[in-house]
């Protein structure tokens, strides 16, 4: 049995070697880059240039530095490897750090309860697609500017146009995306789930209420309770992930309700079997206890949201 | 020195298998071998596992050492041990994981590969035995 996985020395290599070829690519596009543009400002360029030298300097210097680092993982990375834990014994001491609890984020309600946190906000997640798509369309299109103006007028010419605006056009979809979530933000008001008491327990009965701002229909309204299992693995590079509902009982359903600011949408009681799970969270396995709303909004961005709370490893007494 | 291959056993006290948090779990670990040998670890361990769709996630809670590296020994060595069941997490039987207990002896002899024996048992707070005082649960 063995307590962590283990790469063979030949996958070491061949791993070292991909970084190290990935990364060369990137330092020399950005190598060059980077001393035209240099040239370019003390005007001194061998190439023909249009646009600021600036860009050239920075965006260039950026990519030599991330090509650079690539490769230099890739040649020595190997070394650090293991310089983390070093291990005196079969299990050294990781039993001292034990972390298989997922935190509480919730926090006190105005009322009295606990206000439960949704996994991403809607504010959390435009800032983050606001950021990638800045990044992303800033790099993008400032290629694609480049490549638009030295190009020739010929076939081949035209592959490294058709080149930089694949990565345009996943910039305009992130932007996009980007948009939705401000959307989201506007006009759909916050979304909040108060329950009576933090933590919980296996047999625990709950009394959660569900408030949404703004002042807009809703066609239709779901408030379930839900044990997810969520398991992650890795092929490759790639991180898979699968969840399965283990539980999904239906707390509230309707048609036509109304979002009316700080009044309750909706209040339910929940009750946690007495025989459930408790709530898990380890590297690549996780027991998410929470309650998950969907709504259907006429116009506007539907809302689904997953507010999760703690489920204590502790037996009704 | 010429390192035997081992021949490694554990046995629980008694004949429970079902434990709850807060419950004593005690036992023998034995290590035979043709002659003396030089150890690179014995330990004794409690060690919760993930089975299942996802990779594995897999914790030593409690470790006895029972000889250090570089210690020599006896071709039979024998030691006990004994942990207290933590809180969690609880054995469970889900849909895309399970989460499994066993307590092993992980014996390996320098330059040599590792010798392991398991016994698999089951933690859960309804496994209660009602007749044995049990400590509180460990926060």
């Amino acid at each position: 049995m063995s307590d962590e996985k283990k790469t063979t020395p030949a996958g070491k290599f061949l791993g070292g070697c991909f970084l190290f070829f990935f990364g060369l690519p990137f330092a020399g596009f950005g190598g060059f880059a980077f001393y035209q543009g240099i040239l370019q400002a003390v005007g001194r360029n061998t190439v023909q240039m249009t646009g600021h030298p600036a860009v050239f300097i920075g965006v260039g210097g950026l990519f030599l530095l991330i090509g650079l680092g690539i490769a230099w993982a890739g040649l020595f990375g190997h070394r650090y490897a293991g310089l983390k834990r070093p291990r005196a014994s079969k299990f050294d001491d990781d039993w001292k750090t034990s972390k298989q609890f997922p935190k509480d984020r919730s926090k006190r309600a105005p009322r009295g309860g606990r206000l439960l946190r949704t996994q991403t906000s809607p504010l959390a997640k435009f800032v983050t697609l606001l950021l990638v798509a800045l990044f992303w369309n800033g790099i993008s299109w400032a290629v694609f500017y480049q490549t638009l103006s030295s190009m020739g007028w010929s076939w081949l010419g035209l592959i490294p146009l058709a080149f930089t605006s694949l990565f345009c056009l996943i910039g305009l979809l992130l932007a996009g995306l980007a948009v939705h979530a401000l959307f989201r933000c506007l006009m759909v008001g916050e979304t909040t789930m108060e329950i009576d008491r933090v933590p919980v327990r296996p047999g625990d009965r709950v009394r959660l209420t569900l408030r949404q701002k703004g002042d807009f229909e809703i066609t239709s309204l779901t408030v379930r309770l839900v044990c997810r299992e969520t398991v992650r693995w890795q092929v490759g590079t790639d991180t898979h992930t699968a969840t399965e509902d283990v539980l999904g009982e239906v707390l509230h359903e309707t048609k036509d309700a109304r979002a009316s600011g700080p009044a309750a949408l909706t209040t339910c009681e929940a009750s946690i079997p007495a025989d459930a799970m408790h709530s898990f969270k380890a590297s690549h396995n996780e027991i998410g206890w929470g309650v998950e709303v969907k709504m259907d909004l006429p116009g506007r961005p539907d809302i689904e949201e997953f507010f999760e709370f703690p489920v204590i490893p502790e037996m009704p007494r | 020195m010429n390192q035997p291959e081992l021949s490694v056993r554990i046995e629980l006290d008694g004949t429970r298998r079902e434990f709850a948090p807060g419950d004593r779990l005690g036992g023998r670990v034995s290590v035979s071998a043709p002659s003396e040998w030089e150890a690179d670890y014995v330990d004794v361990a409690l060690v919760w596992q993930t089975e299942g769709r996802g990779d594995e996630d897999r914790k030593a809670v409690q470790v006895e050492k029972l000889l250090e590296k570089g210690a020599t020994a006896q071709p039979r060595f024998e030691g006990r041990f004994s942990f207290r069941i933590p809180s969690m997490p609880w054995t469970y039987d889900g849909v895309r994981m399970k989460i499994r207990w066993v307590v092993g002896v992980y014996a390996k002899p320098k330059g040599e590969g590792e010798a392991v024996s398991e016994v698999r048992v089951a933690v859960h707070p309804s496994y209660r035995d009602r007749s044995m005082p049990s400590e509180p649960p460990p926060p």
